[in-house]
């Protein structure tokens, strides 16, 4: 026999073992770690679909005097926009250190003595929810969790994906650099997947102009619980840590719950068909 | 940008049923007055609308519609859905 055959079938051959190999391992692994498949949904995304949320915004509208809640100038949110944010843990008062407590104070102040007409119209547009408020978005937190052995896979209805590398650190820092939902990493203690992301981008939770929204440096670390509670359910205990600004750690609990009325994830975007326009400093529809 | 105060009910036939993001539009041909008029009522996203039911052929071309909506402020010839009935006369899904 030619030596080419010879070498020919024995790269044949040993391609399925090894591959074989390699499965077993990795099917051995999958084994140990739990299902989260499915379609999940943050709290405030179940309100949305449940018409609770729209109560709540129809009641605010109807007592705007009823909303204490300081967001942006007066009159720039409707009632109902403020009831609907004000409900994110996220979107709270974290326990700035003293520095940071006088300047959220100073800018609470500008806030509050700003006039509407001050601000551009258009300029309030909720677009885009990058970590951490991804995980407490009313309208795309609705994902599909994928567990392997080496990585989670957060799959969000407006395309982003938190990774979530299970089996290997963060690059070393000189290879890191701040992005939109940071770099992530985790371990597994028992069902609980605890998350460990760095170099979140710095800068407020909501990047729109005069909204007021915790305030985080790029060396703020989070730390994450990620475990199912029951069938149906997950919590996430999500624990901020950002000691140039913050006193002492900011621990918010995340609920999310499993979707039943949808078979498969529909993708959402803001962008595609956005007919809202300002005409003449009106906000419209063309 | 809609008066959520206010409540108008157009009948009229759907010319084009937007089933996009981040807000599906119904476009509606209203005879006013002799003339014609298109309305522009937004909706949800394509994915609030899938868990009620909604598909992007729930709606067609031609179909006659009674449709409530909150109008925008500016007073152009668009609005909010908030409510409908279909060729059929029964109720359209809720959004």
């Amino acid at each position: 026999m030619p030596t080419y055959l010879i070498a020919l079938a024995l790269v044949m051959l040993s391609g399925p073992v090894y591959a074989q190999t390699n499965n077993t391992e990795r099917i051995q692994r999958f084994s140990t770690l739990p299902n989260w498949s499915g379609i999940w949904e943050t709290e405030l995304s179940a309100q949305m679909d449940s018409g609770e949320l729209d109560q709540a915004m129809m009641e605010a509208t109807r007592h705007p005097e009823r909303i204490t809640a300081v967001l942006a100038p007066r009159g720039v949110l409707l009632p109902a926009e403020v009831a609907f944010l004000s409900r994110q843990q996220l979107i709270g008062e974290p326990p700035y250190n003293a520095e940071w407590e006088r300047r959220f104070q100073r800018l609470k102040r500008e806030v509050l003595t700003t006039p509407a007409s001050a601000v551009k119209a258009g300029t309030v547009k909720a677009c885009g929810w990058e970590f951490p408020l991804i995980m407490e978005s009313p309208t795309d937190g609705v994902f599909e969790v994928l567990v392997t052995p080496e990585q989670t896979l957060l799959l969000f209805a407006d395309g982003q994906a938190r990774h979530i590398y299970t089996d290997r650190p963060h690059p070393a820092p000189e290879n890191l650099w701040p992005t939109d939902l940071g770099d992530s990493v985790g371990r597994w203690e028992g069902d609980t997947l605890v998350i460990d992301t760095v170099q979140r981008k710095a800068g407020p939770l909501v990047r729109i102009p005069h909204f007021l929204s915790p305030d985080f440096s790029a060396e703020a670390h989070f730390t994450e619980r990620l475990r199912m509670v029951s069938a149906d359910a997950m919590e996430d205990q999500m624990t901020i840590d950002d000691p140039a600004r913050l006193e002492h750690p900011w621990v918010v609990t995340l609920r999310f719950r499993r979707v039943g009325n949808l078979d498969r994830l529909i993708p959402t975007d803001c962008t595609e068909n956005d007919r809202f326009r300002v005409v003449k400093g009106k906000e419209t529809i063309r | 940008m809609f008066d959520s105060t206010k409540q108008l009910t157009l009948g009229g036939n759907v010319r084009d049923f937007q089933w996009t993001n981040p807000h599906c539009f119904l476009q509606i041909l209203i005879q006013r007055s002799g003339a014609t008029q298109e309305w522009s009522i937004q909706m949800d996203n394509p994915q609030a609308l899938y868990r009620k039911g909604w598909r992007p052929g729930s709606v067609k071309a031609g179909d006659k519609l009674t449709v409530v909506i909150h109008p925008t402020r500016d007073g152009s010839h668009s609005g909010r859905y908030v409510s409908g009935i279909g060729p059929d006369g029964k109720a359209l899904l809720d959004e």
